[in-house]
């Protein structure tokens, strides 16, 4: 593995924050928007 | 309009993704700074993560104008996504930047101008949303929150000018000189995470539809 240095532990734990961040975000976000599909499609078979 | 938008997320998303991903190796690629080493590096996602920020923050406004003017739901959706997506940057702004902080000027937080002034729009926009979350979509809380969107545009040029207002007495230091490299670096950053903030607006955008559509039906 490539030497980070010193401040690689700053480093990797602000990338980790941001690519975990974004991917928690889109993942919350597609969550919701199924659950709010698969409602409506139950809403519209059995109204 | 709206609607195109949040269709235009099949092709915006891969999009985003790519770049994110040439965006990594771009900051992989460029130089160490001398005097931080790979630290300085951090500066690639605080900088990325400005222009999102203040973008949602401005949609926020542009969406409370239009619902004030029109009484149009969508432009209250709009209103809430710019909100909601200018705290996710904003937050990743001030978190990435205490990582910053920590191994150049010896400490994670400080009281300066411009970090504090970024603290409070970020408690501003969380106070918004709050308002929406506890008021269950009632017309005075949209109203108000309107209202709140557009006045917190006017804290955004205090925010953004705050290190050159505050003269020599600040230790947020102002657009370093960058090598070629490191602008390169830098633009492709720019672009990638403006191109998420499209993506994730119009997800955004689409689940404030779907579950509007599905409170109509529970009226």
């Amino acid at each position: 593995m490539a030497d980070l240095g010193s401040g690689g532990g700053y480093f990797l734990v602000a990338y980790a924050l941001f690519l975990g961040g974004v991917a928690g975000y889109t993942i919350w976000l597609w969550t919701r928007l199924r659950q709010a599909r698969g409602e409506l499609e139950r809403h519209r078979k059995s109204p | 309009m709206q609607d195109l938008f949040i269709r235009s997320a099949k092709i915006v998303g891969p999009l985003a993704a790519i770049l994110l991903a040439y965006s990594l190796y771009c900051v992989y690629e460029v130089p160490r700074e001398i005097q931080l080493g790979i630290s300085q590096k951090i500066f690639y996602i605080h900088m990325g993560a400005i222009v999102p920020t203040y973008l949602g923050f401005i949609l926020a406004a542009v969406g409370g104008i239009g619902f004030l003017v029109t009484r149009r739901d969508s432009w209250d959706r709009l209103a809430v996504s710019g909100a909601e997506i200018g705290i996710f940057f904003c937050s990743l702004l001030i978190l990435v930047g205490m990582l910053w902080a920590r191994p150049a000027w010896g400490v994670w937080w400080t009281w300066d101008l411009r970090l504090t002034a970024t603290l409070i729009l970020w408690f501003y926009y969380v106070a918004y949303l709050f308002l929406r979350a506890f008021a269950f979509g009632s017309d005075a809380a949209r109203n108000l929150s309107a209202v709140m969107g557009i006045a917190g545009t006017l804290m955004i040029p205090f925010v953004y000018y705050s290190v050159q207002l505050a003269g020599l007495r600040t230790i947020h230091p102002p657009m370093p000189e960058m090598s070629a490299e490191m602008a390169h670096a830098l633009n492709v950053n720019l672009v990638a995470y403006f191109v998420v903030f499209l993506y994730l607006l119009a997800l955004r955008l689409d689940v404030g539809r779907e579950e509007a559509a599905l409170e109509e039906l529970a009226v």
